[in-house]
């Protein structure tokens, strides 16, 4: 119990007390051209207020839309390698694969949106891209398009591996029977193996969207400031126009989004655990 | 070598009692059984002697002395876990050699080693990992290692239990051998009666946290005072009757099919509901002809239901004009080899084998 | 038919696994030469000849060195202090099941789970409040808070596969509590504990988000340098040290891997 101290302390002192004076920042009056907010001020929700304004709309779209689809998509194509990986017999070839996408998940960050900048962005193929679609490299929908793929790259190691957790689950002597029972192995596939790790898929579309909405670098390099997050956004609050009580609205936001979507994905693992222990 | 003692342990988790009121003395060097079903309370009372629970209310005592106020590590106790827990980075000479440092400080203890190396027949494989050892192996070393640094107690948890048939029976000869020959105090736990009989001088009854009977194997099989202790420890058929006085200052016992019989047994009040219990291999079944045997029996008619042919006895199940079902084993013979299934049939069984419990 | 369908399948499976790890490599790859490419400005790919120029230029890039050996003294400095609060935590947090444990836990893993940005910006007001700080102070004491979720982790992650009676064993041979955590619970869970300090670094020195925050002209990190000279200027240095930056990430990882094993610091699942 003693040894908790020192880690309850420091966390406490270094993450809930900053915590509270940023909730208690974004009810403080923001006056142009002073850097931090005016303590003399009266308290007001303006911050919040200024929030669901139009002009913040597209924030809000950026960040959830390319965040979800960019979720979706990497579930969709992960679950086959999971699978594949999960049911590999050896050893070694396991191990191999373990490595390859924790070595890809743990690679700075940084490195890979600047891989994807320099193979997908303007330098790489995205010009032949747009020209065979026919819409411009600088539009809006091209840029979107690198994001997501961004999106993808950083999201796609992570949904493997706990993807291939959840088909660990699937105790595969019921792919067997199924089988056995003259079910295809598309059919087994569909109706065993799928329906089985419903709960986990979610769960983890759950969790990816959660850790891309997060996102801050990939939004930062491949949007070319067109596109931008709410992270973006909190942080040109505070580095270009120095308004402290609107960045820390944002903020109190974005965590609130955050901890939603963590709450959700914590109860769907939590069921999941209950259920196979029932 | 020393005594065991509990004086109205109790000991609980949250609600439930695991330890209720137990109290039990063993003499020094005994080898004593805990039998019970799982969840009765035996592997809390060995982790209280152990110390890795406290008491609640009572005392433990170890030769004498209230060892309540000491932490495991500062009671001499030995332990064998049901898993083993052997310390899977470390060889077996250094996991028998570990409490030897621990209890007697950092010095060459590799003559002790070799000696308990010797004790569970494992020359040679001192610098084996456990893994590296089959089930069998794994247990003579956590015996090895529980018994080297010389503990006043030693306390086994399921010992065997891990291990399949063949090799539990040649082990559970191998480890009495041992136990016996070091003349340490000792304390099995297991749920097999079977085990608990064979492996005990004194065997404890345990249900529900209460101490149901003490007593050396025999008593607990032939002598059991609780119906739980009857029903638990071998196999047996019930029925119920009532006590009645007899002439010469024994009881009457008449069943509900109206048969009876005369019993030696004391302390039976007359008049009084009682449970009986019968014995399956106490039974002989009573040929035609052969009414008149030199001692008196107790003879229950009634329908062969079933037969079940185990090879050197056979399994017979008989329906009594009450409804009751009666399960006897009986030596295989060439009549009764022959015995028609749904025929009547008689058993007998003398009065001193059955077992008498007022409900 | 059902034959054929189930064919089809198992192509269309490959199809997409062949093309996930294609997706997943080939812009590293292309970055790898990129770095490498002659040429003395950002243009397309692929480079028409290869030379260590920005490499060398790398070298000689005063910013990016200076940030880089914040970086390593950062990380180095961050995760030690982790550890050091970490194991203790993470042992009393695996101990048994206690009222608000749960919840305990839940608290010290949180940084991971709050966004970067949102940590960096609460922060930068808690220095900007206590009026008294340094760069360095600021960035040791984020990466510490940052770094010790993956030591808890670690430790829990060990402690968890362990079994119970081994420290149960070590008390009835005559260990003290401390005797057996230091003979038998430490050394089982050593493998856990060093992953957990690899995984620490790795996040430590690429961490951005929350850094942007708490440098000041006098300090900075290799990862915010590198995004202010990619948003600012063409120069493929920043791609020279960007691979550098995963080279180091990869070895460290490799060590790890050809010592312990990743799949086994992960587990095989129930049915592996």
């Amino acid at each position: 119990m003693l040894g908790l101290a020192p880690a309850v302390l420091l966390t406490a002192f270094l993450l809930l007390i900053p915590l509270g004076l940023m909730l208690h920042e974004s009810v403080q009056t923001y006056t142009p051209g002073r850097i931090g907010s005016d303590e003399a001020g009266p308290l007001t929700l303006e911050n919040f207020r200024e929030i669901l304004t139009v002009s913040y709309l597209s924030y809000f779209t950026d960040t959830f839309l390319l965040s979800m689809i960019a979720a979706i998509v990497a579930v969709i194509v992960c679950f086959p390698l999971a699978y594949r990986i999960a049911r590999l017999s050896g050893r070694r070839a396991r191990a191999m694969w373990i490595f390859f996408l924790m070595s890809l998940l743990f690679v700075s960050a940084l490195a890979k949106v600047y891989a994807i900048s320099v193979s997908f962005g303007p330098v790489g193929i995205l010009p032949y891209v747009t020209r065979a679609i026919g819409i411009s490299q600088n539009s809006l929908l091209a840029i979107q398009g690198v994001v997501i793929i961004g999106l993808l790259h950083y999201l796609m190691p992570i949904v493997t591996l706990s993807l291939i957790g959840a088909v660990q689950g699937v105790n595969p002597r019921l792919l067997d029977a199924s089988q056995s029972l003259g079910a295809s192995q598309l059919e087994t596939h569909l109706l065993i193996t799928l329906p089985l790790c419903g709960r986990a898929l979610l769960s983890t579309f759950l969790f990816a969207t959660t850790l891309s909405i997060s996102a801050f670098v990939i939004p930062l390099i491949l949007g070319r400031g067109r596109v931008a997050f709410l992270s973006n956004l909190i942080y040109t609050r505070f580095g270009e126009i120095s308004n402290y009580p609107s960045g820390a609205a944002f903020a109190i936001v974005l965590l609130s989004l955050v901890a939603a979507a963590l709450a959700c994905t914590t109860f769907l693992t939590r069921s999941r655990r209950r259920k196979a222990a029932a | 070598m020393s005594t065991v003692e509990f004086s109205n342990v109790c000991k609980s988790f949250g609600s439930t009692k695991a330890v209720d009121d137990a109290s039990f003395f063993f003499a020094a060097g005994s080898l004593v059984s805990l039998l019970g079903p799982s969840g009765c309370g035996k592997t809390s009372t060995l982790r209280l002697i152990a110390g890795f629970e406290r008491v609640d209310k009572g005392k433990v005592l170890i030769d004498g002395a209230d060892v309540g106020a000491l932490m495991p590590f500062q009671r001499n106790v030995g332990v064998v876990f049901q898993d083993y827990a052997l310390f899977p980075h470390m060889s077996v000479a250094q996991n028998i050699e570990y409490g030897l440092r621990r209890r007697h400080g950092r010095l060459d203890h590799s003559a002790r080693v070799r000696e308990m190396l010797q004790l569970v027949q494992l020359e040679g494989f001192q610098e084996r990992l456990p893994s590296q050892l089959s089930g069998g192996q794994q247990q003579r070393v956590a015996l090895a290692r529980a018994l080297a640094p010389r503990p006043e107690v030693i306390l086994l948890d399921e010992p065997l239990s891990a291990l399949d048939l063949q090799l539990r029976q040649g082990l559970r000869i191998e480890l009495k051998r041992i136990l016996a020959a070091l003349g340490i105090t000792a304390i099995v736990v297991t749920h097999d009666q079977e085990e608990a009989l064979g492996l005990g001088d004194v065997v404890v009854v345990m249900n529900k946290g209460r101490i149901e009977q003490i007593g050396n194997p025999a008593d607990i099989y032939n002598r059991p005072k609780t119906r739980f202790v009857a029903g638990f420890v071998g196999r047996s058929s019930w029925l119920s009757g009532r006590a009645l006085p007899a002439p010469g200052g024994l009881t009457a016992v008449c069943l509900e099919g109206g048969e009876t019989f005369i019993t030696h047994a004391v302390g039976l009040a007359s008049g009084a509901q009682v449970d009986i219990c019968l014995r399956p291999e106490r039974f002989r079944v009573v040929e035609p002809g052969m009414e008149t045997e030199e001692k008196p029996q107790l003879v229950l008619s009634g329908r062969l239901v079933e037969t079940a042919f185990l090879g050197p006895e056979q399994h017979l199940a008989i329906v009594l004009g009450s409804g009751k079902v009666v399960h006897v084993s009986a030596r295989v013979t060439a009549r009764s080899h022959s015995l028609p299934v749904g025929g009547p049939i008689r058993v007998g069984i003398p009065p001193d084998e059955i077992i008498i419990i007022p409900s | 038919m059902r034959r054929a369908i189930d064919k089809a399948g198992a192509v269309l499976e490959r199809v997409t696994v062949a093309l996930v790890c294609l997706f997943l490599v080939a812009p590293i790859i292309a970055l790898i030469f990129m770095s490498l490419d002659s040429r003395a400005y950002l243009a397309p790919f692929p480079p028409p000849s290869l030379s260590l120029r920005w490499y060398a230029k790398l070298l000689h890039t005063d910013l990016l060195l200076k940030a880089a050996g914040n970086t390593a003294l950062i990380a180095a400095t961050a995760t030690a202090t982790a550890l050091l609060i970490g194991v203790p935590a993470g042992l009393a947090l695996s101990g048994g099941h206690w009222r608000g444990r749960n919840l305990l836990t839940g608290f010290l893993m949180s940084p991971l789970a709050i966004p970067g940005v949102v940590l960096g910006f609460c922060m930068l007001l808690f220095w900007a409040k206590l009026q008294f700080s340094t760069g360095f102070l600021r960035l040791y004491c984020a990466h510490t808070v940052l770094t010790l979720p993956f030591i808890l982790r670690a430790v829990m992650g060990g402690t968890d596969g362990l079994n119970r009676n081994l420290a149960s064993a070590a008390e009835s041979l005559g260990a003290t509590p401390t005797r057996s955590l230091v003979d038998i619970t430490l050394p089982l869970i050593r493998a856990n504990i060093v992953a957990g300090v690899v995984f620490a670094i790795a996040f430590s020195i690429d961490e951005i988000a929350v850094s942007l925050f708490l440098t000041d002209p006098n300090i900075t990190t290799l990862p915010v340098a590198m995004v202010s000279l990619m948003r600012s200027s063409f120069d493929l240095s920043v791609a020279a040290a960007a691979v550098a930056l995963m080279v180091t990430t990869v070895l460290a990882l490799l060590v790890l891997h050809l010592i312990f094993g990743m799949d086994r610091i992960l587990g095989r699942g129930q049915y592996g």
